[in-house]
């Protein structure tokens, strides 16, 4: 039962970032929300791999592996994490430019129909 | 011949790059990259296509690696009619957008993302693996997002960050997908977790988790209602060269990649609502793009939500799990990404030539323009499955895949869709190009009519000429649906 309390983080980052985006009314603060819904699958998909009791998963001279956690979905979220980085940061580039034009960071600018 | 499949995700790769390296310096170079590398894709993607057609699936391992530890790019015939068409339709896009951009800064950044958005595309549609398939999709998404916001106008950069927001939040759920599905398969190789599904040893409720994460991922980028909010936000902002590639192929690519994990590693046997579910998704969508289309002023709008409603067929097609259905999708792909393009075209030279959007300041322009005219027209009774246009054999081939699988109402509902879009598209043409208008307009580039004539005879001569066609998406429905030579050749064993 203890081996699932971990899992509580990733739903309360989850809840947080959903928070984030419907209820925050700043452009930042929602990109922080999206942010935090990519933290908590990623804490997600670490926890799926996790074993108890498991060591990291090198094997140096003198030390073998007995029992090792899954290093695949911790290759996995390495990927996803450099992915986030760029979304995000292309995001708040636009989101500057948008504040130049707009002088506002409005979450309505962006959360109503855009029509010309 | 298997390291063919490598060349369509790192021929774009290159030329992108060369692009942002050097195309600054001179235009004919950038386009020569451009366009170079296109047709060397339409080469590539035309011998991969003949290979498959004959009966093999392609299969090969990325350095050496043998699956499932190793990522894999497996093609069957129904990627490589998807990358022949991705080939094709870019191509076009970047003979159009020579003209169109003339005089904007940046275009060396634009044909740069370009590429690197047929690279993404392309990648989607040649792995194998599901992971891959997420970086890809990402891949496509981030070069997406710019070049909505290409304009860097406060329209342009609200549309962009809508899209980013919601395809971000559905990425993320795409992700904890594939967590789900390597958590209960063990493996993120598609054939070998269809492989093990099919065995029945995986815990199925894990397995249903991570189809409905991976669903609903793939529902917010292929603009399923009601998931569809930023498509008629995001494609018309995008310069129509952009749009057109975005609301032919890019929503297209979602679909495929649907498609593949519902066919391939599930089974449209998973589950008893899988079908059903996706069918009546496709109604919504369809109902929802169709209405909604009949009210817009703005041609781009009224485009991008036709382009909603023809994700619902698309969409039907592949709930009604007949082999009828899967080909008439597959066809309605292919048709969709002609129609829509050369639509998205067309309002980019009328956008050119007049300066608005607005279809209600347009007007008579019939005698002014009798290409765009023509092409309009050609455009839209195909989109709505007009005989003798190739978007009616699609459609009819939805159309019997619902009868098949004993569907009436939704059929009902389709067809009675499709006389929607009819109205909407004689609407449109009406506003347009009939009636009384005072001429006001300078003449249109060449390089920007050639892209449409050539969707147009396309058009027509699928539309008249429906044999060959229908004999690759006839293949490609057969072999998702059997999905045995696909395992056994990416797995490596033998029949």
């Amino acid at each position: 039962m203890t081996a699932n309390y971990p899992f509580l983080f990733g739903i309360i980052f989850f809840a947080l970032g959903v928070y984030g985006i419907l209820v925050k009314k700043d452009l930042f603060k929602m990109i922080f929300g999206i942010c935090l819904i990519g933290y908590s699958t990623n804490i997600f998909l670490v926890l799926l791999g996790f074993v108890e009791g498991g060591s990291v998963p090198i094997e140096t001279a003198g030390h073998p592996i007995v029992v090792a956690v899954d290093p695949l979905v911790q290759a996995l979220i390495l990927t996803a994490i450099v992915i986030e980085f760029a979304i995000v940061m292309l995001m708040i580039c636009m989101v500057i430019r948008l504040f130049q034009i707009e002088k506002s960071t409005d979450g309505n600018l962006v959360a109503t129909s855009i029509n010309e | 011949m298997s390291e063919l499949l490598v060349l369509p995700v790192v021929i774009p790769l290159f030329a992108g790059a060369l692009n942002a390296l050097i195309g600054k310096f001179s235009d004919r170079l950038r386009y020569g990259i451009s366009i170079g590398s296109s047709l060397l894709l339409i080469g590539i993607a035309s011998i991969i296509l003949r290979i498959t057609f004959g009966g093999e699936v392609l299969s090969y391992r990325l350095g050496g690696w043998p699956p499932p530890t190793g990522i894999c790019l497996a093609v069957d015939t129904m990627s490589a009619l998807l990358l022949l068409v991705i080939s094709f339709v870019s191509l076009l896009c970047v003979v159009y957008s020579i003209s169109y951009l003339k005089g904007e800064t940046g275009v060396h950044l634009y044909d740069s993302l370009f590429m690197f958005l047929v690279a993404g595309m392309n990648g989607v549609v040649v792995t194998g693996d599901v992971f891959n398939m997420y970086v890809f999709l990402e891949i496509v998404s981030i070069c997406s997002y710019p070049l909505v916001a290409f304009r860097c106008g406060s329209t342009e950069l609200r549309a962009g960050l809508k899209y980013a927001f919601l395809s971000m939040v559905g990425m993320s759920f795409f992700l904890l997908g594939v967590g789900f599905l390597y958590n209960s398969t063990g493996t993120l190789n598609m054939a070998d977790a269809g492989r093990i599904i099919q065995a029945g040893t995986a815990n199925s409720v894990v397995l249903s988790y991570a189809l409905i994460c991976i669903m609903a991922g793939l529902l917010v980028n292929s603009a399923v209602a009601p998931l569809h909010t930023w498509l008629p936000d995001a494609h018309p902002a995008a310069p129509s060269p952009m749009s057109a590639v975005l609301s032919g192929l890019v929503v297209k690519v979602s679909a495929y990649s649907m498609a593949r994990i519902v066919c391939t590693v599930y089974g449209l046997t998973f589950s008893k609502v899988l079908g059903p579910l996706l069918v009546a998704l496709g109604l919504l969508t369809m109902l929802t793009g169709a209405f909604l289309a009949l009210v817009q002023t703005d041609i781009k709008r009224l485009l991008a939500y036709s382009t909603i409603g023809s994700m619902g067929f698309i969409l039907a097609g592949i709930g009604s799990g007949t082999t009828m259905g899967i080909q008439g999708s597959t066809f309605h792909v292919i048709n969709h990404a002609l129609a829509k393009a050369m639509l998205f075209l067309v309002a980019g030279c009328l956008i050119h030539r007049l300066g608005t959007r607005d279809m209600r300041k347009m007007g008579g322009l019939m005698g002014e323009a009798p290409i765009e005219a023509t092409a309009f027209l050609l455009g839209g009774l195909a989109v709505s499955g007009v005989p003798p246009l190739n978007g009616f054999w699609s459609k009819l081939l939805i159309y019997i895949g619902l009868y098949e699988s004993g569907m009436y109402l939704p059929l009902a509902i389709a067809i009675g869709t499709s006389l929607l879009f009819l109205a909407i598209y004689l609407r449109a043409f009406k506003l347009i190009f009939l009636g009384r208008g005072t001429p006001r307009t300078a003449g249109i580039p060449k390089l920007m009519l050639a892209p449409v004539v050539a969707l147009c005879v396309l058009t027509l001569l699928i539309g008249i000429f429906p044999g060959m066609p229908l004999d690759f998406t006839q293949k490609a429905a057969e072999q998702m649906l059997s999905r045995t030579l696909y395992t056994q050749t990416v797995l490596g064993v033998g029949p």
